[in-house]
């Protein structure tokens, strides 16, 4: 039986992965950057973030005209790309901003199954989320570089239209 | 205190050196193997290495059941469906590969269809897909770059669809890789030239990237010391063996090393290049990686700092303060480049290729983005910067 403290972890991970689908659901309509990272998945293509052995999990979907829809976190049977984290404690470390995405990937802590470049634009877009929605200081532990051009300014003003977008999505879940 | 961690595997026996080849017959029967099947190129078997195998192999008691010499350059899966075919048609129980990176890689893949007795490698594409050991593999390099004989990754070229379908799992490790230097006696200067920098480009890609990790280090600084001792050499003197045998060495070193902590931002640019132009990889690799050491250099300064003692020697090392031997090492490989391209013409900037169009420079910088070795370069690379890396090497 796990202990309270691995409970803690898995809650908190569950809590960021829904986070990170709702995030880059709305993303995709209202940041130009993700908005132009999402139009080059494949239409259709299903993209599964998850954590062995069980989850908890994240699914995305690419919606024609450009857009992410987010799934939910039930796996499908097929996926196009799918990030396995290999156990609940990687990712708690990533989602936590204790290792950094590239880290991560450098130690092979995930493994990436499917469209391999598709892989790589998922993770330009983790980048852009932790870089738009968390504080700079927490932000810059979890990516290789902090964009430049992104002043207090800008991402304030992201932030309001992308929670926005998120509250409306939840209220409408279109 | 930034905590330690990695994974590091290669479980290939290297047979290596004077009469390496003479060995096969009992590491074969070693493993219960009596029938392979050896798998190779039209350009190898013009060379005659096939019938100098052939004839080494039957002295020691093993007969060669079939030959396929018809991989193509890029690797096909329609060669690979056509090997397994002849494999279950001819009875075999092995595989010999006997090439460059594509036969090998060929083979590799005509094993998973082999064993498992199956037409389609689709199900078996990707990272960790194969579910049990493949029958045995022996693989013989013929040029000293690629490093297969010693990854697990084989990736092989789906006409049909355009694309390149990767298949890793440690059961694609050969059962043993032979390094003998006849082997590599034949090839021309600038193919030598263009492999070796490959395997030159592996180790020092590993060396600076974001996996590396004390073992990679130990074998990526020992193959850039073979590379660039041995290299000229080579050059100078064609049918010196043992610089021959210490580049083979060299790239099975820098094969060890990048398996384990991955390249980065040369092969990533380097893919693209020879998806668009058709470039060839290992001359991609040498005219981009001092440009791309330069980029990351503020990045990774103290680790390619530590490059110039097996690039230079420790005299140059000692004499170089500190401060200032990572831009001194990267001088060095552009000396390399110069010293190559005065022997054997092989081009030190995509210009000098004939095939690359400034015009392109901007579609490969767009493709380079997408590909997956770019997720371990140490920088974060954006669109504008990869395309300034290209212009420097236009």
């Amino acid at each position: 039986m796990s202990s309270f403290r691995q409970r803690l972890k898995r809650i908190y991970v569950t809590v960021m992965m829904r986070v990170v689908g709702w995030g880059l659901r709305a993303m995709s309509r209202v940041d130009p950057v993700v908005r132009a990272e999402a139009a080059g998945f494949p239409d259709g293509m299903v993209i599964a973030m998850t954590t062995l052995p069980d989850g908890p999990s994240m699914v995305l979907q690419k919606i024609p005209g450009g857009g992410l829809r987010y799934l939910g976190g039930t796996l499908p049977a097929d996926t196009g790309l799918s990030i396995r984290f290999k156990h609940l404690d990687y990712a708690f470390r990533v989602f936590g901003f204790i290792e950094s995405t590239p880290t991560a990937f450098a130690r092979a802590r995930m493994v990436v199954d499917g469209d391999l470049p598709a892989g790589i634009r998922l993770v330009r877009c983790m980048y852009r989320l932790e870089s738009v929605l968390m504080p700079r200081f927490i932000a810059a532990r979890g990516v290789k570089r902090y964009p430049a051009d992104l002043g207090l300014g800008d991402k304030l003003g992201l932030n309001a239209r992308i929670y926005g977008r998120i509250a409306l999505d939840l209220v409408t879940r279109s | 205190m930034k905590e330690t961690y990695y994974e590091f595997s290669c479980s290939v026996k290297l047979i290596v050196g004077a009469r390496a080849l003479e060995n096969i017959p009992f590491e074969l029967s070693a493993i219960g193997a009596k029938k392979p099947l050896l798998v190779t190129d039209k350009g190898v078997a013009a060379a005659g290495l096939v019938d100098t195998l052939r004839e080494i192999l039957s002295t020691g008691g093993l007969e060669i059941a079939a030959v396929y010499d018809e991989v193509p350059p890029d690797s096909s899966l329609t060669a690979v469906r056509a090997i397994a075919g002849i494999y279950r048609e001819s009875g075999c129980d092995s595989l010999i590969a006997l090439g460059g990176g594509s036969p090998i890689d060929t083979a590799k893949a005509a094993n998973i269809l082999a064993s498992y007795q199956t037409d389609d490698p689709a199900k078996y594409s990707g990272v960790g897909n194969l579910p049990r050991p493949l029958n045995p593999l022996l693989v013989i390099p013929t040029t000293a770059g690629t490093g297969s004989e010693v990854t697990y990754v084989s990736i092989v070229k789906d006409e049909e669809r355009g694309v390149k379908v990767p298949f890793a799992s440690p059961f694609l490790m050969p059962h043993a890789a032979v390094l003998d230097p006849r082997m590599t006696l034949g090839l021309p200067a600038q193919i030598t030239a263009a492999t070796a920098m490959d395997a030159m480009t592996h180790a020092c890609e590993s060396f600076i990237c974001l996996a590396k990790n004390p073992m990679s280090d130990a074998y990526a600084a020992a193959a850039v010391r073979a590379v660039s001792e041995n290299l000229l050499k080579v050059l100078d003197r064609p049918g010196d063996e043992q610089g021959r045998l210490a580049l083979a060495q060299g790239a099975a070193m820098a094969g060890i090393a990048f398996s384990n902590s991955m390249v980065g931002l040369v092969h990533a640019l380097g893919h693209s290049v020879g998806a668009t132009c058709h470039v060839h990889h290992g001359t991609c690799m040498s005219i981009l990686l001092p440009a791309v050491l330069e980029y990351n250099l503020e990045a990774r300064r103290d680790a390619i700092g530590e490059l110039l003692l097996p690039l230079a020697g420790a005299d140059i090392y000692a004499a170089t303060p500190a401060a200032e031997r990572a831009d001194k090492a990267i001088a060095r490989l552009r000396w390399l480049k110069d010293e190559i391209h005065a022997r054997c013409g092989l081009p030190r900037t995509l210009s000098e290729t004939g095939k690359v169009e400034q015009s392109q420079l901007e579609q490969i910088a767009e493709m380079s983005l997408d590909d997956g070795s770019i997720i371990f370069n140490p920088v974060e690379v954006s669109r504008e910067e990869a395309l300034a890396v290209l212009r420097k090497s236009w």
